[in-house]
């Protein structure tokens, strides 16, 4: 809901990365850094959040755009996922993740909104987005997680005081991936790989990824390892556009002839973080994506699953979601 | 969706209340006209707009029966998680609705 008109605070629009590197270093945990401002516009109007500066990333040419890296790709932090949707480098190369781009919210979001953004924003939790005072926000109960607690978005994996679930498409796709999150500071550069990027609430439950204030998501790079393989996504929402998962899956496989080489399956607003189905991997590794195999995997996929009260439809979903994945494959 | 105990609408913006978009509906629609006067009216005439979600809210409720073979929800909404625990087998997470009879 939108409460109010823009509060004050002071804008920074820098045009290089180093001044915005300056700045983030300065202002640390005061300095709200906006790409696309999809999701920070929300905070900040609403009131929920407030600020004393904003760093506008969005005048930082070299922060824009795919590259081709040694048969892999680069994207800077504030591309527009219409860019990575429509990329002729990215659907030859990354199909996984162009199409889980073409999936997030409404073309016009799409248009404005970056791929940092997408995999940045926080949680949609309504409860917390509600301004709250939950574990999440600081405060010492979970509203999502009581007898009559709403939560038929919330997680069925990885659940610790807080069960919030990663509203981001691009995330479990990249995950998928096995992508590299590059990390700029006043201190120089990191990768982190995008299966220890994201956090869940057992890690830090006010964070949903592994940014320290001060330092800056300048790119994701994909190495060619996962390039041209088979992969499967899928997104399950009430709306056709501008929804966030109920449930999303994405599978990249590698085969020679019909046996699965290598396999990896992540999916969305199952857990805090993009829930990767391990055990479903092993099963199929070695394997063809046969009726037998399809069936194990599906039971296997919801394996230590813990449904709250609302929301045990999940289970018959990731079931169905990892046997339309496997399924493609024969196709 | 509405939390009771705590009073708490969560439905407070057009990405949660999710009115259908352009997406979502029919890609073509066709209509025609009955030509059948309602007697219960002083001109014969009907309602357009509003008076006709009921129809479509029944016709979608007959057609999810059919599709999964039996008159199981007699509500609207009909949401994914209803039908998908149906056809589970599992309990559902939802009560009855509640009726105001005074």
């Amino acid at each position: 809901m939108l409460r109010d008109m823009m509060p004050h605070f002071d804008l920074y629009q820098p045009d290089t990365l180093d001044a915005a590197l300056d700045l983030a270093g300065r202002l640390g945990s005061d300095g709200w850094l906006v790409g696309g401002g999809q999701d920070s516009w929300d905070w900040l109007k609403n009131r929920t959040r407030r600020t004393a500066a904003v760093i506008d990333l969005s005048g930082i040419a070299g922060l824009k755009g795919v590259r081709d890296v040694a048969g892999g790709v680069e994207i800077g932090a504030l591309t527009t996922l219409t860019e990575v949707e429509t990329s002729t480098l990215m659907r030859e190369r990354f199909a996984l993740l162009a199409t889980a781009a073409g999936r997030v919210a409404s073309p016009q979001i799409r248009n404005v909104g970056t791929l940092g953004g997408n995999l940045l924003q926080d949680t949609r939790c309504w409860y917390y987005r509600g301004g709250v005072d939950c574990y999440r926000a600081g405060g010492n109960m979970c509203y999502a997680d009581t007898p009559e607690g709403q939560n038929r978005e919330h997680a069925i994996f990885g659940a610790s005081r807080c069960v919030a679930v990663t509203p981001s498409d691009t995330a479990i796709a990249l995950t998928a991936l096995n992508a590299g999150m590059v990390i700029r500071s006043h201190s120089g550069e990191r990768v982190v790989p995008a299966g220890e990027f994201f956090v869940g609430p057992a890690v830090n439950i006010q964070r949903m990824t592994a940014i320290e204030p001060g330092e800056i998501l300048t790119a994701v790079r994909i190495s060619s390892a996962w390039a041209g393989a088979n992969s499967y996504f899928e997104k399950v929402a009430e709306r056709a556009a501008w929804d966030f998962a109920l449930l999303s899956i994405a599978m990249a496989v590698k085969q020679n002839g019909n046996t699965i080489e290598d396999a990896r399956l992540v999916c969305g607003a199952a857990a805090c973080v993009p829930h990767r189905l391990t055990a479903v991997e092993k099963v199929l590794i070695g394997n063809s994506a046969n009726e037998e195999t399809i069936a194990k995997a599906a039971a296997l996929a919801t394996e230590g699953a813990e449904p709250l009260q609302f929301n045990q439809f999940k289970i018959p979903l990731l079931q169905n979601l990892v046997r339309r994945a496997l399924r493609s494959l024969a196709s | 969706m509405y939390d009771p105990q705590n009073g708490l609408p969560a439905s407070v913006g057009l990405y949660q209340a999710k009115p259908p978009t352009y997406g979502d509906v029919a890609k073509r629609f066709r209509t025609s006209a009955v030509d059948l006067p309602d007697p219960s009216s002083p001109l014969g005439t009907k309602g357009i707009g509003e008076p006709l979600l009921g129809c479509a809210g029944s016709a979608l409720l007959c057609a999810l029966s059919e599709a999964i073979g039996g008159h199981v929800f007699n509500r609207t909404p009909v949401v994914p998680d209803m039908i998908l625990n149906h056809l589970a087998k599992q309990p559902q997470a939802h009560g009855p609705l509640q009726v105001n009879c005074q």
